[in-house]
């Protein structure tokens, strides 16, 4: 089993970096060249593959997409046109030089090739497979390295209020230490960018919604937490309301409040960075809000419950925290989510000092996983804590001969905060079925 | 602290499990209070003191002392080292020949258990008075994954309790925890009740709250050292320093015989460090 946040992208404020336009113009298309070379990589890419459009469009400099996402403003609103009594307002980013007159007819008449008929179907079906593109260019083509400048002074002012700047840089981190420096893609923007204009209402189009569940989830997964970040605050803008965005934004604040990303956001602060990671106190009350949005739009979501009550057990109430967690482990079926609200109920059990309870939830979850360590560890830290020496040794015991390799054991508590999205890979293969013009083998 | 240091604890009667070489077995009566002392004049331990050398306040009240000595108890050894990701390399090796030379420096009639942790806990030996397998655990270590530290430590405070003897863990660590299960609240709670005195090594830039909090609640000693390629002579004077720490034990008289007992220790000598627990739970 692989350990939970040894490795993440975190994001920080700053308000420097570097700007689009600062970045390779040298050997850029023209807007119309570029405009179409596009709709044919869009047109010719089989979703879930890293093929030839896939590496073309992969190969774009930030200024190439800058310009990209400037001509999309045109392109998508002769789209918005069409389909709307006037077009959509979105992020309208300016080109490196004003369009003239003929270019911005031409960007419209290539739009126009998706209007055929009254219907949008066309149009949409291009749109979706944009934004697969610009989602598989994200996830499956190599990164362009562009190594941010690491600053000589904090960038913000400890009083500033706002949580990510325009232009934002992520850091690795490594076990809890901050590393490397580098600029977010700008292929999720482009993604989000096309999919707005999905007619009638893109909030209430299925596709439109597990591409957005699917893409903070392959972030989430992959612990790129701040392109998630930057992701997710537009994502809960364009698909307001969805139970499963919700729930992964709390995911998100719950793991900024794991000891780990605290760790590197303290470790970016002695090198005086600020990073969006906030106290856990603060990281813990944003996890919270989310999670009980989430139940609000669906209050059948168990795994939600769970996390709530982790959540609120942490916040240092459990007897409200052991409520949502028995209430989620009757409803829970999957083995791991059985396994992770009986150590809970058990630590909240054990806090209010209901020893016996506390070691039954502990010895069930022992009996899930007879190869964790996790409910070892707190049987034992219970009977020591209540005087029980012999019962903590056997416990200590029970850890010795537990398999010395790490791949013979199994404890989902490692990967709890990546749990939340240990399907991502059905997700996306679900996003893509429906595009794929080849069987797959 | 001079002169009179806030002090120490400890309660009695620790005996050991089939866990341990030396089988025996456990009680739960509290018969004696039992404190490990490290006297120090200018960095040096102090030698030679005796029984009405030394003063010691159970919650303020004067207490009558049975013996004050050392090495009248055989010595357990637990190292408890982080073998997470970020030790690989030539730190890693470098733990390996500190654990080396410290293990050339364990007697014959003491035991050594290690625990080596990255996000998995591994009790590579439990203790023994062969010290083969510890070794081998050491060289055998490979790092990987994240950092349990917490987990590891009430690991190690429970090995140390495993067994007769006075027991001194060694906890080498080069980072912050990322992975554990328990909390630090909750080891730091039994840290406070046993009679396993931590000695911690903090390597690197990242610092863990934790391990100062765990070396302060048993009255232990924190290194921190920048470079590990001089880690073994720190090592092998830990040891050297425990066996110097005197065993100080009265019969509490006039305090009650449950709940938190604060300690105070002190020597009758000025310009003297003394170093022991803060206190200890009566009645676990």
């Amino acid at each position: 089993m692989r350990p939970w946040l040894p490795a993440a992208l975190i994001l920080l404020q700053t308000q420097t970096g570097l700007r689009a336009e600062g970045v390779a113009r040298a050997g850029a298309l023209e807007p119309i060249a570029r405009m179409k070379a596009w709709m044919s990589a869009v047109q010719q890419h089989e979703p879930g593959t890293a093929d030839a459009a896939a590496a073309a469009i992969a190969g774009w400099s930030p200024f190439e997409l800058h310009e990209l996402s400037a001509d999309l403003v045109i392109f998508l609103g002769r789209i918005d046109g069409a389909h709307l009594f006037k077009p959509r307002a979105r992020p309208a980013p300016r080109p490196s030089s004003p369009r003239p007159r003929p270019v911005v007819y031409a960007i419209r008449a290539l739009a126009e090739e998706l209007l055929p008929g009254t219907g949008p179907e066309v149009s949409n079906q291009f749109l979706k497979r944009a934004a697969l593109l610009h989602a598989d260019v994200a996830m499956l083509t190599p990164r362009m390295e562009i190594p941010a400048p690491l600053p000589e002074q904090p960038y913000y002012p400890k009083s500033t209020p706002n949580r990510a700047s325009s232009d934002p840089i992520v850091v690795d981190t490594d076990d809890g230490v901050a590393g490397d420096l580098e600029r977010p893609t700008l292929h999720w923007q482009l993604g989000r960018t096309v999919l707005s204009a999905i007619a009638p209402d893109p909030a209430r189009d299925e596709t439109v919604r597990l591409w957005y569940r699917a893409s903070v989830a392959y972030l989430e997964a992959q612990e790129r937490f701040g392109d998630c970040h930057l992701h997710l605050i537009p994502t809960l803008e364009a698909v307001p309301g969805d139970a499963r965005l919700l729930f992964y934004a709390g995911a998100l604040h719950e793991a900024y409040a794991s000891a780990s990303l605290q760790a590197a956001a303290d470790s970016m602060r002695s090198r005086g960075l600020r990073s969006v990671v906030r106290s856990v106190d603060n990281e813990l009350e944003e996890a919270e809000g989310f999670y009980r949005k989430a139940l609000a739009a669906d209050p059948g979501f168990a795994e939600a419950r769970l996390h709530l009550g982790r959540v609120l057990g942490l916040r240092g109430r459990h007897p409200e925290a052991a409520t949502e967690l028995r209430q989620a482990i009757t409803q829970l079926k999957d083995p791991q989510l059985v396994y992770y609200g009986e150590l809970f109920l058990g630590r909240e059990e054990a806090a209010v000092r209901h020893r016996l309870e506390a070691r039954e939830h502990f010895e069930r979850a022992a009996a899930l996983y007879p190869r964790a360590q996790s409910p070892q560890l707190a049987l034992g830290l219970l009977a020591r804590a209540h005087g029980d020496r012999p019962a903590a040794l056997q416990s200590l015991r029970n850890v010795v001969a537990l398999p010395p390799d790490e791949g013979d054991r199994e404890d989902p508590w490692w990967e709890y905060l990546l749990s939340h999205v240990r399907n991502v890979d059905a997700l996306l293969d679900e996003l893509r079925r429906p595009f794929a013009t080849r069987s797959k083998p | 602290m001079t002169g009179r240091a806030p002090a120490s604890l400890s309660v009695l009667l620790v005996l050991g499990s089939p866990i341990g070489a030396r089988q025996a077995t456990f009680t739960a009566k509290t018969e004696a209070v039992r404190v490990d002392v490290l006297v120090t004049e200018n960095g040096r331990p102090v030698l030679g003191l005796k029984p009405t050398d030394f003063v010691v306040l159970d919650n303020g009240v004067p207490q009558q002392i049975d013996l004050a000595s050392f090495e009248q108890i055989p010595l357990n050894v637990v190292l408890t080292l982080d073998t997470s990701n970020s030790v690989a390399g030539e730190r890693l090796e470098h733990l390996r020949g500190a654990c080396k030379a410290l293990m050339d420096n364990v007697k014959k009639d003491e035991q050594a258990a290690v625990i080596t942790f990255s996000h998995v806990v591994r009790v590579g030996s439990a203790l023994t008075l062969e010290l083969a397998p510890v070794r081998a655990a050491i060289e055998t270590a490979e790092p990987s994954g994240g950092t349990a530290l917490v987990d590891a430590s009430f690991a190690g405070l429970m090995l140390g309790e495993s067994d007769v003897g006075r027991s001194l863990m060694i906890v080498f660590s080069d980072g912050v925890d990322t992975a554990s299960w328990l909390t630090p609240d909750g080891v730091l709670d039994i840290a406070r009740r046993s009679d396993v005195i931590a000695y911690g090594v903090s390597a690197g830039q990242t610092r863990s709250d934790f391990l100062p909090e765990l070396i302060d609640a048993t009255g232990g000693r924190l290194f921190r050292v920048e470079a590990t390629n001089d880690l073994g002579p720190t090592f092998v004077g830990i040891l050297e320093e425990f066996r110097l720490r005197y065993l100080v034990s009265y019969s509490p008289q006039g305090v009650s015989k449950d709940g938190w007992h604060k300690l105070d220790v002190r020597v009758k000598r000025r310009g003297v460090t003394v170093r022991a627990r803060p206190g200890y739970l009566a009645g676990f």
